[in-house]
């Protein structure tokens, strides 16, 4: 088995390999390890999974011709090279920035403690006594998950030659509760960061889990209508990625599915609103230094108080649109195609209190969480379901939650409704993104606490 | 990697019991942009092998999995050393692995695919269904296909455990998915979606044309402005994505989990009456030839049964693994398959009422799973008024399934889709409601 340096220099010698008739060449490997400990109250399940393999491309001047092996396995990569390597070369019919600056590096995100110094008997340990702190009559069943990664990416290709060692510790706790009609419920509140001090969590903020869990537990349903809400950062995040960040993909842009193609450069709120992505963002869910098609990561404004800017790329896309690239070329796995994806997407911060803004609602709603959205690129209509929100009267939230509430309406005119953008700021988004309901990658989403009127809701 | 070398390892090692799944997987697929270029075109081969091991402690069983894409003894050696150390933290009341079996015959692989991959040719029949498909674009007036995706893949399995079971299977899959923008005062886009186990289940003509007609319906489609509760009619990917969504299970399914039931999650109870509708019989069925929801076994080497869930209103079995059948006392049941539900007695055109609403797509439909709520967007319906067919969009349709049952009318008139058998169309007349906004 080859070391990481090893590889670097076995990957490097395939590229000779990939440009043999004049195109331009990369290979990317992927090692990604998983270890899952999952304790409610009836059993201890404990997994590990991996994905492992080498995605080889050469670009011809048109299109991208890939392959894509499993393992490690140097005779099966030096066969898929010589294959990719017969591709002829093509007049430049798309004209990629391929970022020419040489560049190599090695890159870590590990946290303070490494999750591979500590023993696996430990890590069970503590999940377990998370759970038995997290258990309690209030709830049918309680669950502590605690996920870790380990993702290692080389990239190489003429010009640059990298290398990234990511780890992430996910600790999520989901209370189950039966409502008073005998439906079965539950709440969740995940934490992340690179390294093993995640699961430092306090007993008074699974007792607030708990607490939320029983309020959910008396949860009704909304009336159908237009609201004044607070959304927290996890909402205003879930509002940035799903109802803008994907009509924001190059690809999206080019196949002529996306209305902020019209909308470039132009006003489309008030200037205390501005949106961005970027993944070198420490400690977050969609962190990386390098994407999947190795360029450096950068920040993209999509939106510059209030004026749509610039869209998130890969270089393909990137070149068809005529827009600088960004940091955003990734692909869930070495045989699944990369696209424009979305890394950290979030509001930036505003100047106002979030407590002031509160007291501003005589009769709305903060909107807590949900379990999910959908894209509508091409609409710009707002998708988001399983919707918590707590009752907010003269200023002050009532204790009184309603549940699985869909939330919906035109995108430009929610941003138009934005009367308040906090100070306060979070991206405490856990999840993965699909295209649609595949292709998954991770990502995170936040920004700061929002207040907004009409805010369609049924 | 060689799956013999894998064995041989394992069974050097004298551990208490293993499994492993292999799996080869070879896909091929193609990325279509706008005006209808290649992007890219990937070829690849996925090798692995799932393992658990097992370890006993008297009347307690551990249980550890993970992956191997390597042969390599020391790599093997390492990783079971790892799990037997999860084993002795992860405890758990103990059960039998399952024994060699017999497996029951479903048809799953296409020979055509098989061929294509085998002579190296599964990017030509990516590319002439594709051909297919932009010619049949043309000749649709008023639209044009801006994103299309073909995937083809083709996987072995091979199943085998330390008590001697030993299981094979093969499956084929063709997953198409394009977009098409209608033109219009103001530009719609409509996405589609189809999965078969079989090429020649794909046709691009038709997959064309009815992406085409829904995207001309969304185009002129008003905005729903209002709220109903009765007369609502799911239909196509709408109503297969409500009984079987993709991401999720239905939660009629969910609560007929073995594993729900032992988690103190689950309402099933064998013999409860869920529903007083004696119409509604619900049932698990993995042999349906070329569909993708079919299979022989399931991970674990158990042979695939077809399970009654709900018969006649009534909660009938469980699916269950091999764990958790016995701990429940029950057969283990296989691999889940698609979701059949028995036809109606009444004819589709009789539920399709004046004023009812019939939603043919959802934007996307994720269920809460364990409490029967959901909300979705409605992508396109049609309202049926003085005879007329109008298409409408933009309500969120919101309920809770379980509350919906007693008043559903299931058609006569059948259909199958990828993980779905049953009516072409049901009518829920409380239960759920549909709301429209002006926005």
């Amino acid at each position: 088995m080859s070391s990481g340096k090893d590889k670097k220099g076995f990957l490097s010698s395939l590229i000779p390999l990939l440009e043999a008739s004049g195109c331009h060449g990369d290979v990317l490997y992927i090692q990604a390890e998983n270890l899952a400990v999952n304790q409610d109250n009836t059993s201890t399940d404990i997994g590990r999974q991996s994905d492992n393999g080498v995605k080889l491309r050469v670009f011809d001047g048109e299109r991208w011709h890939e392959q894509g092996v499993s393992g490690w396995n140097e005779v099966a990569l030096r066969k898929a090279a010589r294959t990719l390597g017969k591709v002829k070369k093509k007049k430049a019919k798309v004209k990629i920035d391929f970022a020419t600056e040489p560049l190599a590096a090695d890159y870590k995100a590990l946290g303070k403690i490494d999750p591979a110094t500590i023993p696996l008997r430990e890590k069970i340990a503590r999940v377990k006594e998370l759970h038995s702190e997290f258990r309690c009559d209030k709830l049918v069943n309680a669950r502590v998950y605690y996920d870790e990664m380990r993702e290692t990416k080389i990239f190489v290709n003429r010009y640059r030659k990298l290398s990234q060692e990511i780890s992430g510790c996910l600790v999520i706790f989901v209370g189950f509760v039966r409502s008073h009609d005998g439906d079965m419920r539950y709440h969740y509140k995940s934490y992340f960061d690179h390294g093993w001090e995640r699961t430092k969590i306090t007993k008074k903020a699974l007792k607030e889990i708990v607490s939320f869990a029983e309020k959910v537990k008396a949860a009704t349903k909304l009336t159908p209508g237009k609201y004044t809400c607070l959304l927290t950062p996890g909402m205003t995040g879930l509002l940035a990625h799903e109802s803008f960040g994907h009509g924001m993909e190059a690809d999206t842009i080019y196949k002529g599915r996306a209305k902020a193609a019209e909308w470039m450069g132009k006003r489309i709120a008030s200037s205390k609103v501005s949106i961005a992505d970027g993944p070198l963002m420490p400690g977050t869910h969609g962190f990386f230094f390098f994407d999947d098609e190795g360029y450096a990561a950068t920040k993209t404004q999509m939106v510059k108080k209030g004026v749509v800017h610039l869209p998130i790329t890969d270089a393909y896309n990137a070149a068809r649109i005529s827009v600088p690239r960004s940091s955003n070329g990734r692909a869930e796995s070495f045989d699944r195609k990369v696209f424009a994806r979305m890394t950290n997407t979030y509001f930036e911060a505003g100047n106002e209190k979030k407590d002031a803004m509160l007291k501003k609602i005589k009769d709305g709603l903060i909107l807590h969480e949900a379990s999910g959205g959908m894209e509508d690129p091409k609409g710009w209509g707002i998708q988001i379901q399983g919707v918590i929100a707590e009752r907010v009267v003269k200023g002050k939230p009532t204790g009184e939650l309603y549940y699985e509430i869909g939330m919906t309406g035109y995108l430009p005119t929610l941003l138009k409704n934005i009367l308040g953008v906090s100070e306060e700021f979070e991206i405490p988004g856990t999840g993965r993104c699909g295209k649609g309901h595949h292709d998954w990658v991770r990502v995170a989403e936040g920004g700061p606490w929002l207040l907004v009127k009409d805010v369609v809701l049924s | 990697m060689n799956i013999n070398r894998v064995l041989k390892v394992l069974k050097s090692m004298k551990l208490d019991a293993w499994s492993v799944l292999f799996q080869e997987q070879q896909r091929s697929t193609l990325h279509l942009t706008t005006k209808g270029e290649i992007e890219t075109n990937i070829d690849s081969v996925r090798k692995q092998a799932e393992v658990v091991i097992y370890r006993n402690f008297k009347k307690q069983m551990g249980d550890a999995k993970f992956t191997l894409f390597t042969d390599d003894e020391k790599e093997i050696k390492r990783k079971v050393k790892d799990a037997l150390v999860i084993c002795s933290t992860a405890k758990k009341e103990a059960w039998p692995l399952p024994g060699k079996q017999r497996y029951g015959t479903v048809d799953t692989a296409d020979p055509a695919i098989v061929k294509a991959f085998k002579n190296g040719s599964a990017e030509k029949l990516n590319l002439s269904l594709w051909n297919r498909m932009k010619n049949a674009v043309k000749k649709e007036r008023g639209v044009r296909m801006n994103h299309a995706e073909l995937h083809l893949t083709h996987t072995k399995n091979r199943i085998a455990n330390s008590k001697g079971l030993n299981g094979r299977s093969e499956a084929t899959e063709l997953f198409v998915e394009a977009i098409v923008t209608a033109l219009g005062k103001e530009e719609n886009e409509f996405h589609n979606v189809a999965l078969v186990g079989r090429a020649r289940d794909f046709k691009p003509d038709a997959f064309v044309k009815e992406t085409a007609v829904q995207a001309r319906d969304v185009v002129r489609a008003a905005k729903m402005t209002t709220i109903q509760d009765e007369g609502i009619l799911l239909s196509g990917t709408a109503l297969r994505d409500f009984w079987a969504p993709d991401l999720t299970h239905n939660a009629v399914v969910y609560h007929a989990n073995a594993q729900a039931k032992h988690r103190n999650l689950s309402y099933q109870e064998p013999g409860k009456r869920l529903t007083w509708n004696e119409g509604f019989s619900l049932k698990s069925n993995p042999f349906l030839a070329f569909n993708p929801a079919s299979g022989r076994f399931d991970n674990e080497g158990n042979a695939s049964k077809e399970v009654s869930i709900i018969e006649q209103g009534v909660c009938q079995d469980f699916f269950a693994s091999q764990r958790y059948a016995h701990y429940l006392k029950i057969s283990p049941t296989g691999a889940l398959g698609a979701i059949q539900i028995d036809p109606g007695t009444e004819r589709a055109a009789s539920l399709r009422t004046k004023g009812a609403i019939e939603i043919v797509s959802f934007s996307s439909f994720v269920p809460n799973s364990l409490s029967g709520d959901f909300s979705a967007e409605i992508r396109l319906g049609y309202r049926y008024e003085k005879g007329k067919r109008i298409p409408v969009k933009g309500a969120m349709f919101t309920g809770n399934i379980f509350k919906m049952l007693d008043h559903m009318r299931l058609s006569k008139e059948e259909m199958e889709l990828a993980r779905y058998k049953g009516p072409s169309l049901i009518r829920f007349d409380a239960g759920a409601h549909l709301a429209g906004f002006t926005s």
